[in-house]
Order: C-alpha cells, then structure tokens, then sequence
C-alpha cells in the first residue's frame, strides 16, 4: 500500500488513489526507466499538491485528478522530446507518442473510472 | 510501486505550507531593496513560498492595492528577468501569469486601467502557456470584464456575463461564476432596472453564504444597500449596511469599507441630512485617500460640490471640484466624462457652476464594487 503525504485530505486521497496509474503510465504507456519514473512520479505529487491550492483548480475530486493524469501525460512525452535521437522501439510507447498526451490522458481517466466503478455507472462529481 | 514510500519533499528539508505561509509574510515585511540582497537566504525562489506571497497578495488588494499593485510587481521582474528557473513542470509560468494578474486587479481598484490592461495581457502571455490554461485565462477574462464595467460599457458587459457565467460553472469554478453573475447584477443596477438588480444580488448574496464565501456575500450586500438607500428603503438599507460592515470589518476590507462609508453618505443625503451626509462623504474620502484609491477621492470631491452647492456654499463648491480636476485629467478617467469635464472648466472660468455638468461627470464615477 502507497503512502502519501499531504496536509489536504483530498489531495491525499487522489494521489493514494491514482499512485499505481500515475507510475503504470510513466513506465508502461510512456516507457520511463523505473528510477527516472520514481523520481517523475515524486516531482508529480509535490507539483499536484500545490496546484490543488492554485486558484482556478476544480471543486471536485474527480475534475481534480484529472489534472494529475494529464500532467503525467505530458510528461511522459516530454520525456521522450528531450531525448533527440533516442526513438522508443516498445508498440505501446510509439502509440502513446503518435496519439499525444491529451488522448492517453482521456485513456487513463477512464481506466480510473472504471476501476471505480466497474458496472459503468456514471460517477457523481463530487 | 507497491509498499513504496513517497514521503513529500519538507519532510527532507524544504518548506511544509505552514512555514512557507509564515516566510512570506515574513519576506513582505522586508523592504523590496533588502529581499534582493539576501534573496537566496530568503528563498525567493521557492515555489510553496510564492504560492503563499501570492495568496497573500491577493487578500492585500482589499486592503492596500496600490501595495498589491508594488509587490506584485516586485516578484513578477525577480522570477522574470533574470530568467529563473521555479519550482517544476509549468510553475514558473503559473506564478508569473498569477503575479501579473494580481497587479492588474489592484491596478483596477486603483483606476489605474491602461496600466491593468498591460498587465492583464502579461498574465495571459504566461497562462496560456501553463497548465489549466482555459481555467486561468477564463479568471482573466473576469477582470477585463471588470474593467469594462468600471468604463460603463454596460451592455456588453450584460452580452458576455452570462457566457463566462456558462464557462465558469463548467469548469467547477462556482464563486468565480458567482463573481460573475455580480458584474451583470451591478450593469443591471446602472441600467435602471434596480428590481432585477435586486433580485439578482439577493441571489447572489445567498448563495454566496451558502458557500461561504463571505467577502462576495458582504459585497453583494453593500450593493444592496445602495439601491436600498437609493430608492428610500431606509430600514432595509440599514440592515444591509450593518450586515456588511461586519463582514468587511472582520475582513478589514478596506476598499469595499471605504464604499459602504460612501453609501452611508448617500442614505443620508436621501433623508435630507445634509450636514451629517456631508460628513459621511469626507470620511469615505479620507477611507479612499488612504489606500490611494484616488479616483474614488476625485468622485467624492464632485459629490460634496454637488452637496455644498445645496447648501449655499459655492465657493466651497467650486474648491472641490478644483480639487478633482488634476485627478480626473491624470487618471484619464473616462472618455465619455471628458465632454463633462471641459464643461465644467468652462463654467468654473465664468465663476458659474453648471450643475447638469457636475452630476453628468460624477455619474461616470459610480462605484463598481467587487
């Protein structure tokens, strides 16, 4: 079992919630080396928790999260921009790159949702 | 990672929230000259640190603007130029759209509106490249929406409320939707339709207690007591009023104190009480003079000329319309109000003041409120 450290119930909750998703995109979806994604994955939970205390974050957990998943998203593609030369040779890496950041993004949240909720049933904002 | 432990970093050394919250204010203690010599001891750089500064700033603005306005400037050219490196990920973009923001809105309680408009476009140079991008330049849109009020542009104010009310609630940002609704209550107000501005700001008001959102509810409600005391709601005007000032006392809401004190002015002004009403207005102008709000100080000025020529006194009339005419010629006020204006220099030149000029200059003045 994750743990997670923050002052925010919330925040604590999402990122215990999603710990497994956001390390499972970095280094399966993305393909990150397993200490890089560690490092990532670390550098995700401290920006998060400060964004959920920005102005302008959704009042809901769910809206909330995504915001975690679509930042992982893009980094995991950035990870492989600032790689020049360095081509993934993994299928599932090549797909993630070609379909963009926003696409998996929708991908995982609804890996999330189903996760949560395996019988489909639409989930309430909370 | 199953049976990790991802400990968050001020468990090794960096800044908890709680002593980054106690740092800043500590930093905005420092004189600005000070902080960029010890810069490195007080950490300018560190990202909790400014998400703190930033809080504090934007609660400052109620208070002090023009001090919102110095400080916020003073941490947007550190963290622009040199270019420094903030925080992860998009945060250096984050604070610097957020920094520019904050200026920009003090820059508009201050009336200070080519100066807002720079620095809302600076905001928005950095947003649209950070994360949340729609979120953030939606809360910039607000402020431009504000500031159109401010310039009386009351119609399309009451054409784009509703849309960003739309946007706003989809994308969960309930009290900037509610802030919203508030700038469409208030072009009603000054449209004269002062029952649907009513019934708007009872909503408003409501809902914004339901959400706890006091200052927004303490707003609404000095509103209300403007129309209340405007329309001869005398009882109602001054339970609004009571309301509010506990609120924005407890806040020390300075800028919207200062307002509700104008209000006062007004009510009494209603009743007949011209020497009292008199009195009000020159406390809400010295309110206004302290936190350089000095648009509201010119538009007071106009109004006790309104007040004093009631009473027979001219020559103390024409004293304060002397008064607000450098403020309104340097603040460029309001394109319309100049034709105001030049009336009024001409009238003062005969030793004869043109009352109709008088009261069409000061009906640019209205104060917004929010």
């Amino acid at each position: 079992m994750d743990k997670v450290y923050s002052k925010d119930p919330r925040v604590s909750s999402i990122l215990s919630g999603t710990s497994r998703l956001v390390e499972s995109a970095l280094t399966v979806d993305y393909g990150v080396p397993r200490e890089e994604a560690l490092r990532l994955e670390q550098e995700l939970f401290v920006w998060f928790d400060r964004l959920s205390r920005r102005p302008g974050v959704p009042e809901s957990q769910r809206g909330l999260r995504s915001h975690l998943i679509s930042m992982t998203c893009k980094v995991g593609h950035v990870y492989w921009c600032g790689r020049i030369g360095d081509v993934p040779t993994d299928e599932r890496v090549k797909r993630s790159l070609a379909l963009g950041p926003e696409i998996i993004a929708i991908e995982l949240e609804k890996r999330v949702e189903t996760l949560e909720d395996p019988n489909g049933e639409t989930c309430p904002a909370q | 990672m199953p049976g990790s432990v991802i400990q968050f970093p001020w468990k090794d050394g960096s800044l908890s929230p709680d002593e980054a919250r106690e740092r800043a204010v500590g930093i905005l203690a420092t004189p600005q000259n000070a902080r960029l010599d010890q810069s490195s001891e007080l950490r300018l750089e560190d990202p909790e640190q400014l998400l703190s500064v930033c809080e504090l700033l934007r609660t400052m603005a109620d208070v002090e603007p023009a001090q919102a306005r110095g400080e916020a400037e003073f941490f947007f050219r550190f963290l622009e130029s040199p270019r420094r490196s903030i925080g992860v990920f998009d945060e250096r973009e984050y604070y610097l759209g957020e920094l520019a923001l904050i200026a920009g809105t003090a820059c508009r309680v201050l009336a200070k509106r080519d100066e807002a408009r720079h620095w809302f476009d600076l905001s928005e140079a950095n947003f649209v490249i950070a994360h949340n991008a729609s979120a953030h330049i939606a809360r910039l849109a607000y402020q431009r929406l504000a500031l159109r009020l401010e310039e009386r542009e009351f119609t399309r104010v009451l054409q784009l409320a509703p849309r960003w009310v739309e946007c706003f609630v989809r994308l969960e940002l309930h009290e900037d939707a509610l802030k919203c609704r508030f700038l469409e209550a208030i072009a009603l107000k000054e449209t004269e339709r002062p029952e649907e501005a009513t019934r708007a700001l009872e909503q408003i008001k409501e809902e914004a207690k339901t959400q706890r959102l006091d200052r927004l509810a303490a707003i609404a409600g000095q509103n209300l007591f403007q129309i209340h005391a405007f329309s001869g709601r005398e009882d109602q005007a001054i339970a609004e009023a009571q309301e509010a000032a506990a609120i924005l006392g407890r806040l020390n809401n300075r800028v919207n104190l200062a307002k509700l004190q104008l209000g006062v002015g007004y009510l009494l002004r209603g009743q007949h009480r011209l020497a009292e009403s008199i009195e009000a207005f020159r406390v809400a102008q010295r309110q206004f003079s302290e936190i350089e709000m000095h648009a509201d100080v010119a538009s007071t000025h106009l109004v006790l000329a309104d007040l004093l020529l009631d009473a027979g006194q001219p020559a103390q009339a024409e004293w304060e319309i002397r008064a607000a005419l450098p403020i309104i010629d340097e603040l460029k006020l309001i394109p319309e109000g100049i034709a105001a204006l030049s009336l009024l220099r001409d009238s003062l030149r005969r030793r004869e003041i043109d009352r109709h000029a008088l009261r069409n200059l000061n009906g640019y003045f209205e104060d917004l409120g929010s």
